[in-house]
């Protein structure tokens, strides 16, 4: 990934990042204040309905003492003190007197509890009332809640207890106002909220596992439900018992809308979304523009960099600021000029080491055929004057001999003509194969000689190698070359292996001995002019060769163990690969 | 002295002039209008059609060949007598002379039509032929119906309001009332606001306030036991009989009975009242709620159906569900739905306990008695557990004060009522 695309991207994620932290924030401190609100709310519904119930039940009280002190509760009290009362006359009675009173739940019941007349169950008369406890529930001083058995199930009411009296003769009065949503219709709800108890909740399952908790618990919960998969339709429901002596008779539930709260989120999460987004668009261009004035100076090293490596030293890198970049490229601007100050030095003196090099290597070539000239006249020169009879035979041998080394002289100075003479290869389609088989029959003389230090050839040509452009000439005289190295390696005799094959850059050319090999730093230094391991070589030989493989834009490489022999490897490039390798030599 | 005497004439004769308007008071008068009104609605008037119950009108427009008197004995009506054709191998009876239609013609039935085949014995053919869907009609081209009795239908809507007109010609003599205007469908309480304020003169009265119409003094007409109060086991899926007999054993009748019913009517286990059957207290009407309990372990919930315009129905399905919930029987009563018994309220017509028992049996849907004796052929009818009777109660009408003469027993009843002006 690229330092700009790395720099815009950390930059838009710190821009989002920001944003996001942001948002969440504000969502979870509007939450906070909404959750306050509803506890608020919530706690002034309680209240409400706390009063509402304090309300209802003195009222109630109020209606249950005016039918205790009603003519028909006298007369069935008056009828209880017969000694088989007949309670049959008043079994409407409590209808009668809960529909005066608007009471939900009525029942008249005798001294023991027997019910005499009931307004919402009227055919459970002479069965014993288990809502209320007489004489026990008559003396509480207010009105109380329980669970009130009706046709139709449990019913969760408000009740009070009365009780009338006519001599030994006495009726209880158990009256009641059903716990319902009419009973909850007085209470003054805020837009949003409302009050439900569990018995209306029978069309909301979703309210099931609250009321389920709450009732079996004792102690109030709270839920979020959900009704529509919209998030807006969610409320909150805070569960609270509603319960007498430890037995939760039911549940109200106080559920708040989270209509707005949500509605909010959404809109803060929009904002956060846009503000984001412009956050981040903003912060891409911004970041482009920042990375762009960093990154154009890096850039520019780099290329400066690139196109020094590549061999133009000319290169220079603007320093166009005085920040930290700037004093980068002034420093890449000087390290160029130090090297370039090096590298001319440096070839200076690899020039002077060279000339001194030839200069030795003259000096050291020339020497040897320069001693026995110098022999040689100075022996004509005694022989003259000590011996003038035998100065003709002398002077024959010795001219022989001058001959002899002045010949030797000129091959030497011819060696270092042609080395210095390399002309450029003259490319033609060539068949390595025909060339290799051309520089093998040079030698079959020498490789045919049956002598102790004889060498075996073994030639292995791929018949299917394809023509490459190359100087044959050269080619040969590079070929030569190594066949002779390898000659020259096994004095002793051995194997001489050449071997032509398809690589992938081209063709490939190996030329092995079995001689004594050559150490690594030998291997290093193999194709440096005039570096021969050989005692009367010139360190030509593989100088000339590695010339020639590059004039042919290849490769040339050595692979030698100590006492293993030596392989030399030519890799020269086919003809698209010598034009590519052409072509890029042209543009550098 | 004189002066004593003079007080003495004067007393007399205010006594004399009392006296004889107390007995002008009570001696009948034609005319007048009885305006009726009842819970029932009658959609027919053709005695074929009709529901029993609805003989009331019936029987004051068409007659019957025969009629059982108060003993349940047959008297000659529209034949004056019968006779056995041996040859022929059928009763031939005589009509009466003189009758005159509705419609102003006389009556002449064909002697063939008045012949019935023997092939049972008299006293069960005289029944059937007193029954009122047996009723003489004769139905006109144009589908009239015109009967000989004492009332003419001048005005019918079916279900809502009805008037009969007395039947000037009608071979008995014409009857007191002029009219008789019958508005139908009136709740209970409606009836009896309009008695209260005068727009009705006769009402119908639950068999739970006779008792303190009875304290009060009211003017009241008051059956027999006429109509039976049962627990029927004819819905669906139908109850096992182990479990219909698990809930007759834990119905409380007694308090049924004092309660419910105020102590008016009688309660029982028998089809045909007491006073019909003459045995109907063999059948046992005590509870057993230990044993309810053990029968019905593990039954499923039952739901008691009732009509909803029959409040002594409502109170009944609701305190069987109440004794049923005392044995452990979850029972449910309810107006609504589909129910797997309900209970039921039906007329037993007629004066003839076997006709009667016959007539039950085709109410009730059962396989007819058997002949034989008839305790053995109801005890044959309960024994298959589908019917669980609760109480016989009687059928009772509260009438304004200028109404006499009114009896709520017979299905013609009303035809010797009249009015004061």
């Amino acid at each position: 990934m690229k330092f700009r695309t790395r720099l815009l991207l950390i930059s838009g994620l710190a821009v989002a990042g920001a944003v996001a932290l942001v948002t969440g924030a504000v969502s979870i401190s509007a939450r906070r204040a909404f959750e306050s609100a509803d506890q608020t709310r919530r706690d002034a519904l309680l209240d409400q309905f706390r009063g509402e119930l304090d309300r209802q039940g003195a009222e109630l009280r109020s209606k249950v003492a005016r039918i205790a002190a009603s003519e028909s509760a006298t007369r069935i009290a008056i009828e209880a003190t017969r000694a088989e009362p007949d309670y049959s006359q008043w079994l409407n009675e409590a209808q009668t007197q809960a529909e005066t009173f608007s009471l939900d739940f009525l029942d008249f019941l005798t001294a023991q509890g027997d019910i005499v007349s009931s307004a919402h169950w009227p055919a459970r008369f002479g069965y014993r009332n288990d809502w209320v406890s007489v004489p026990g529930d008559a003396e509480e001083l207010k009105a109380f809640l329980t669970s009130i058995p009706t046709p139709d199930g449990m019913a969760t009411g408000l009740v009070a207890v009365e009780s009338a009296s006519a001599g030994a003769g006495r009726v209880y009065v158990a009256g009641g106002k059903r716990l319902d949503a009419e009973f909850l219709a007085s209470m003054h709800l805020a837009p949003g909220s409302r009050v439900l108890l569990d018995s209306a909740t029978a069309s909301m399952p979703q309210l099931a596992g609250l009321v389920e908790k709450v009732r079996r618990s004792g102690k109030p919960s709270t839920q979020v439900v959900q009704w529509t998969a919209d998030r807006e339709s969610a409320e909150s429901f805070y569960g609270l018992p509603l319960a007498r002596g430890g037995t939760v008779l039911g549940v109200l539930l106080v559920g708040n809308s989270l209509q707005q709260e949500v509605a909010l989120e959404r809109s803060i999460l929009r904002t956060g979304v846009l503000v984001g987004g412009s956050g981040i668009l903003l912060g891409i261009l911004l970041g482009w523009w920042v990375t762009e004035r960093v990154t154009r100076p890096v850039e520019r090293l780099a290329a400066g960099a690139r196109s020094i490596s590549s061999g133009d030293w000319s290169v220079r890198v603007q320093a166009t600021t005085g920040d930290e970049l700037g004093e980068l490229a002034r420093a890449f601007n000087h390290m160029t000029e130090q090297l370039i100050e090096q590298r001319d030095r440096a070839i200076q003196a690899e020039r002077v080491a060279a000339w001194r090099e030839l200069a030795r290597r003259l000096a050291h070539e020339l020497k040897n055929p320069l001693f026995p000239l110098q022999i040689t006249v100075e022996n004509l020169q005694r022989a003259r004057r000590n011996a003038p009879e035998q100065f003709e035979e002398i002077f024959r041998e010795s001219t022989q001999t001058l001959l002899e080394e002045l010949a030797q002289l000129n091959t030497i100075i011819g060696r270092f003509s042609d080395f210095a003479r390399m002309p450029p290869p003259i490319l033609q389609a060539v068949d390595v194969n025909t060339v290799v088989k051309g520089v093998m029959k040079l030698f079959d003389p020498q490789l045919a000689k049956d002598s102790a230090g004889r060498i075996e050839s073994e030639v292995e040509l791929d018949p299917l190698l394809p023509p490459i452009p190359a100087d044959a000439e050269q080619l040969g005289r590079a070929l030569r070359n190594l066949v002779l190295n390898a000659m020259d390696a096994m004095p002793e005799g051995g194997v001489l292996r050449v071997r032509t094959r398809r690589c992938e850059a081209g063709v490939q050319i190996e030329v092995s001995d079995s001689g004594q090999g050559l150490t690594a730093e030998e291997c290093e230094r193999l194709f440096t002019p005039y570096y021969t391991t050989k005692q009367h070589g010139t360190g030509l030989g593989l100088a000339i060769v590695q010339s020639v493989v590059s004039d042919h834009h290849g490769r040339i490489s050595v692979t030698s163990e100590p006492g293993k022999g030596a392989t030399f490897v030519l890799e020269l490039p086919s003809a698209t690969e010598s034009a590519s390798a052409a072509a890029l030599g042209n543009t550098a | 002295m004189r002066r004593t005497l003079y007080r003495s004439i004067a007393a007399i004769s205010a006594i004399a002039i009392l006296a004889s308007a107390g007995i002008a008071a009570r001696r009948p008068r034609y005319g007048g209008t009885l305006r009726v009104e009842m819970a029932e609605s009658m959609q027919s008037i053709d005695p074929i059609e009709g529901r029993p119950g609805e003989e009331k009108l019936s029987g004051l427009i068409f007659e019957t060949l025969v009629k059982l008197d108060e003993h349940g004995r047959p008297q000659p009506w529209l034949a004056v007598s019968w006779r056995h054709d041996v040859a022929g191998k059928k009763w031939r009876f005589t009509p009466r002379m003189g009758v005159l239609l509705h419609n102003g013609s006389i009556w002449m039935p064909s002697p063939e039509s008045l012949a019935f085949p023997d092939d049972q014995p008299i006293d069960r053919l005289l029944a059937s032929l007193a029954r009122p869907r047996n009723a003489i009609v004769v139905r006109t081209a144009e589908g009239s119906l015109a009967g000989t009795g004492p009332f003419t239908v001048t005005r019918w809507e079916p279900g809502k309001s009805a008037e009969l007109s007395a039947h000037a010609g009608y071979w008995g003599g014409k009857p007191y009332l002029e009219h008789i205007q019958i508005a139908m469908s009136r709740p209970l309480k409606e009836q009896a606001l309009d008695l209260e304020l005068g727009k009705a003169d006769a009402i119908e009265v639950d068999v739970a306030g006779m008792r303190r119409l009875k304290q009060q003094n009211a003017n009241l007409a008051v059956s027999a036991p006429i109509d039976i109060l049962a627990l029927v086991f004819d819905g669906a899926p139908p109850v096992a009989p182990q479990l219909a007999q698990a809930i007759g054993l834990s119905i409380d009748r007694s308090a049924i009975q004092n309660v419910l019913l105020q102590r008016q009517g009688e309660i029982s286990a028998a089809l045909l009242p007491q006073w019909l059957s003459g045995y109907s207290f063999v059948f046992p009407v005590g509870r057993d709620v230990a044993r309810a309990r053990q029968m019905a372990a593990g039954t499923a919930p039952v739901v008691i159906g009732y009509d909803r315009f029959d409040s002594m129905a409502r109170s009944m399905a609701e305190r069987i569900a109440v004794n049923c919930g005392e044995a452990g029987i979850m029972v449910r009563a309810s107006a609504d739905g589909p129910a797997q018994a309900r209970v039921v309220r039906l007329r037993i017509a007629g004066r003839d306990a076997a006709t009667a028992l016959e007539d039950l049996a085709e109410q009730l849907k059962l396989d007819p008695p058997r002949t034989g004796d008839l305790y053995s052929a109801e005890r044959d009818l309960l024994g298959n557990g589908r019917v669980i009777p609760l109480a016989h109660v009687p059928v009772a009408w509260q009438l304004s004060p200028k109404v006499h003469a009114f009896s709520a027993d017979d299905t013609a009843a009303w035809a010797d009522a009249w009015m004061e002006p």
